[in-house]
């Protein structure tokens, strides 16, 4: 359970100070991008979290009438099974559909209104009917900044290799979390269920009076919980007690959706990826699978498993659909040259932790020469070295200094033609995805490593123009 | 005069467009930066070719002056080469940009914002770069011209004017969409403003007209009162001219400057039952839910997405004619089909044609037993989507955006399951054109 705010942490939150909270928001969206239309940019609601999830109503093509609904049970349960330790949730209610041939779609829409408040995640679905049943999709995407601060990684190679960095970033950012088919009677349980989380009420019991709703466009915080109840203070007005969300029978499975962007909201604050889930696509996993894999990067025991589960993302894999002409050629994998860019860069880090112990026995007699050049300033000091090399001191390389371990980083050399072979395999991965500069830079820096100037020019020339 | 034109690749259509107006207008254009030589740095490459330029034609859209885009780079190197922009940078605004967003070198001259053709506009704007030193040279020119002319009319009037030789203008007027023969169009050949012949197409939509030569290039247009008019230049060696009208009944739904997908007339059932209305409306509009979803998965900056656009006008006798519907819209994909009862529900019948003969016949689909007041009566079947995103693949590959073409090849493969052969056929030929072939083993 949640430590209990005092009240002195309203009082800062209220006064717009940064401290801990976890706070909610309902805002017009319409209103955001008429005053977007404009020009102008609208006020960034709570300022005070830390982390910001902006949960947009689902779209809703065949009028169930639930996208407003499924928004506000995906918002709550991001607040109330939060992992962050400053969190703000803003609902952003009204239709985002193209109205007309050339509209902006959805994703686009959503990038644009949460361009001006900094969130970390965005996440909004659609509801549509289907033979019967009702399909909710939920997706999520990742802004390009919070790609960039948050989600993005970087190997520096050792300067007698060139000193480049190699780099991958979270592909896809935009990404269907979870496909659901339930039943059309699951309607009127999200509806319900939905109904219940803005009544505010005296006690933490069905039966106890509704003291207040929560009002649009203004901030509530969450000050404790108790059971399946939080208590919410609405700023300036009512405070009560509001229903944990929760959807019973076959509707249940949609919170996962909302469990995992959670999930990635901790993983920005701690480093832990999302829970695996059940009913997540398999882009879902393979985001979760992929932030596994790059943050086993620097350690020696979790190389080989990183390098074996991007393996597993970025080969095809046959599929039993297929029906009607045409090759039964593999299916692809969601993100699989984004998992070979990881896969690569798993691999040269392996081969850097290897390649440092031998640099180390070369290095070792005139190590204190160079420490001498650094202290005089003849010698510039490393910085950016991997931490995977310091690990590998704790398992045989003693008593060095992180001076030390840059200096023989930097003095640490790969074969040239296992460089050149990876450097092949991720041409092969751009081929299937050359929009990705990072992937196509990755290339230019591994042909030059390997000593392939004509290769590492052209693709730099292709990664400069796949950024353009 | 060299030009330097500087772009974000979102607009490489219309960046293409402007190319050829100024190329044909005489100027030597420096655009396509992919096709440089590996030999030196892309950056020093770059500069170099901005210094040998007079001009540089800077199209503005979110994406050009969007943080870390290579275009501002270009900037950059702009203001190296001309401090005081005046008279050497046209910025033409050819998508809407916030103004806070425009560079300050560009906002010291006057931005170009085209109210119409921005292909034309854009070329007559960089008509006028070219600093003091082009204004001098244009003075010189036209005193030189006036000298020229008040001998030319001198002589004219010595020698007086001659006949010209007779030509023929001969061809074949039909219809974009049907290829049917045109019978009763209007064709007329004009010398600037000056209607040399006019003749009117047989039955087999031929034409043959005699005119005499008038020194200056001939113009052919034909007009039908059914078709919009169609004007173009009478070829110089007398060569048969094929003339293709667009129906008048279609011309709102011509995809311009965009790639898109047309959705056709769905036939209602013969019972008269009632469909809700507007089929070919709600399946554009279920397309761009389902279809669109997926590009955006793909970050395609909102410029290159196609539109889909309902067109219930379009009516083609047979679903064979869907490819040449696909090309007269200017849609890399066309719709059509019918709705028919069956065992107390109905059978939606879709087809697919494309622009580039990847679906030859048409691709069916159908959907079975819905009820007409379902909303899903409007939903495709995944593989429709997948033919639909392998000929919108193909179109980019026809605009030479490769990268973008395996994006989406690569998605549609993803939702169909499995390669067609229309895909691995796309798929192959945008990877070719990524230029990444050159950097594999053995290459």
């Amino acid at each position: 359970m949640r430590p209990v705010f005092s009240a002195a942490a309203v009082f800062l939150v209220s006064l717009g100070l940064s401290a801990p909270l976890w706070a909610g928001k309902r805002v017009d969206v319409n209103a955001e991008l008429r005053l977007l239309e404009l020009g102008q940019t609208p006020p960034r609601h709570i300022p005070g979290a830390s982390f910001r999830v902006a949960v947009f109503t689902f779209e809703d093509p065949d009028g169930t009438g639930l996208g407003d609904k499924a928004a506000a049970l995906v918002e709550r349960a991001i607040l109330t099974g939060h992992s962050a330790s400053s969190l703000g949730v803003l609902r952003y209610e009204g239709d985002l559909s193209p109205r007309q041939p050339g509209d902006l779609g959805y994703f686009d829409k959503v990038e644009r209104v949460v361009a001006s408040q900094g969130v970390a995640l965005a996440v909004w679905g659609r509801i549509a009917r289907s033979r019967g049943e009702l399909v909710v999709d939920t997706y999520a995407q990742v802004p390009s900044p919070a790609v960039e601060s948050r989600f993005t990684w970087r190997l520096r190679m050792p300067h007698g290799m060139g000193g480049e960095q190699l780099l991958a970033r979270l592909r896809p950012n935009r990404f269907a979390v979870q496909r659901l088919q339930l039943p059309l009677g699951a309607a009127e349980a999200i509806r319900s269920a939905a109904q219940r989380l803005d009544e505010l009420r005296g006690s933490p019991a069905d039966s106890a009076a509704i003291v207040g709703r929560l009002p649009k466009e203004q901030v509530y915080t969450l000050l404790r919980r108790e059971g399946d109840w939080v208590f919410l203070q609405v700023r300036g007005g009512p405070g009560g007690w509001a229903r944990m969300p929760s959807c019973p029978g076959e509707c249940g499975g949609f919170l996962n959706a909302a469990t995992f962007a959670g999930g990635l909201i901790g993983y920005q604050e701690r480093g832990s990826a999302p829970p695996e889930l059940p009913g997540l696509t398999p882009e879902a996993r393979a985001v979760r699978d992929q932030l596994l894999a790059l943050d086993g990067l620097n350690d020696p025991e979790l190389i080989g498993q990183s390098i074996d589960l991007m393996k597993r993302w970025s080969s095809p894999v046959l599929t039993s659909s297929g029906a009607g002409t045409g090759s039964q050629a593999p299916r692809l994998p969601p993100g699989a040259a984004a998992a070979a860019n990881a896969a690569a860069m798993a691999r040269v880090s392996g081969l850097l932790m290897q390649g440092f112990n031998e640099a180390y026995e070369r290095t070792r007699p005139e190590l204190e020469s160079l420490r001498q050049a650094v202290r005089e300033g003849r010698l510039k000091p490393p910085v950016g070295v991997p931490e995977g090399p310091g690990a590998l001191r704790e398992n045989g390389l003693q008593s060095l200094s992180p001076l030390d371990i840059g200096l023989i980083y930097d003095r640490t050399a790969v074969d040239r033609e296992e460089l050149r072979a990876i450097a092949f395999q991720l041409v092969d991965a751009a081929l299937l995805d050359p929009r990705n500069p990072e992937l196509l830079q990755n290339i230019a820096v591994l042909f030059r490593g390997a000593g392939d100037a004509e290769r590492a020019a052209k693709a730099d020339r292709l990664a400069q123009s796949a950024g353009r | 005069m060299h030009l330097f034109l500087s772009y974000a690749r979102e607009h490489q259509a219309t960046a293409d467009a402007i190319v050829l107006r100024l190329r044909q207008a005489g100027h030597d254009v420096f655009f396509d930066k992919d096709d440089l030589p590996p030999a030196e740095s892309y950056d020093n490459q770059i500069r170099q070719a901005l210094k040998d330029s007079d001009g540089l034609v800077f199209l503005i859209s979110p994406e050009s002056v969007a943080h870390g885009r290579y275009t501002l780079t270009e900037l950059g190197f702009a203001r190296e080469r001309w401090r005081n922009p005046s008279g050497r940078v046209l910025p033409v605004m050819i998508a809407p940009t916030p103004y806070s967003d425009i560079p300050e070198y560009l906002k010291a001259v006057t931005v170009l914002e085209p109210k119409g053709n921005v292909v034309a506009e854009a070329a007559a704007g960089a008509e006028r770069l070219g600093g003091r030193s082009r204004l001098r040279r244009w003075a010189i020119a036209a005193v030189v011209l006036a000298l020229v002319v008040v001998g030319g009319v001198a002589a004219w009037r010595v020698w007086g004017p001659r006949p010209g030789p007779t030509r023929q203008a001969r061809g074949a007027v039909s219809d974009l969409t049907t290829e049917a023969a045109v019978a009763g169009a209007t064709v007329e050949i004009r010398c600037g403003v000056e209607a040399l012949a006019e003749g009117v197409t047989d039955d087999a939509g031929k034409f043959d007209l005699a005119f005499a030569s008038c020194g200056e290039p001939a113009t052919l247009s034909v007009k039908h009162d059914q078709y919009t008019q169609q004007s173009r230049p009478v070829p110089a060696d007398q060569a048969e001219t094929a003339v293709a009208l667009l129906p008048k009944a279609l011309g709102a739904c011509v995809i311009k400057n965009a790639q898109g997908v047309v959705v056709g007339h769905f036939r209602p059932p013969l019972s008269g039952s009632d469909t809700g209305g507007d089929l070919a409306g709600r399946i554009a509009e279920a397309l761009t839910y389902d279809v669109l979803t997926v590009i955006q998965t793909l970050n395609l900056p909102p410029a290159l997405q196609p539109r889909f656009l309902a067109c219930d006008e379009a009516k083609p006798r047979s679903v064979d004619f869907a490819a040449g519907y696909a090309r007269a819209l200017g849609a890399d994909a066309f719709l059509v089909g019918s709705v028919e009862p069956a065992d107390g529900a109905f059978n939606v019948r879709a087809f697919v044609g494309d622009a580039f003969q990847l679906f030859k016949p048409p691709l069916p689909s159908v959907t079975v037993g819905v009820a007409l007041n379902d909303p899903a009566v409007a939903r495709l079947a995944p593989e429709m989507h997948g033919a639909i995103l392998t000929a919108v693949a193909r179109g980019y590959a026809e605009r030479r955006m490769f990268r973008e073409c395996v994006d989406v090849a690569v998605a549609a493969e993803r939702l169909i399951g499995r390669r067609t052969p229309a895909l691995d056929q796309t798929l192959a030929r945008c990877q070719d054109g990524t230029g990444l072939a050159g950097l594999r083993k053995g290459s």
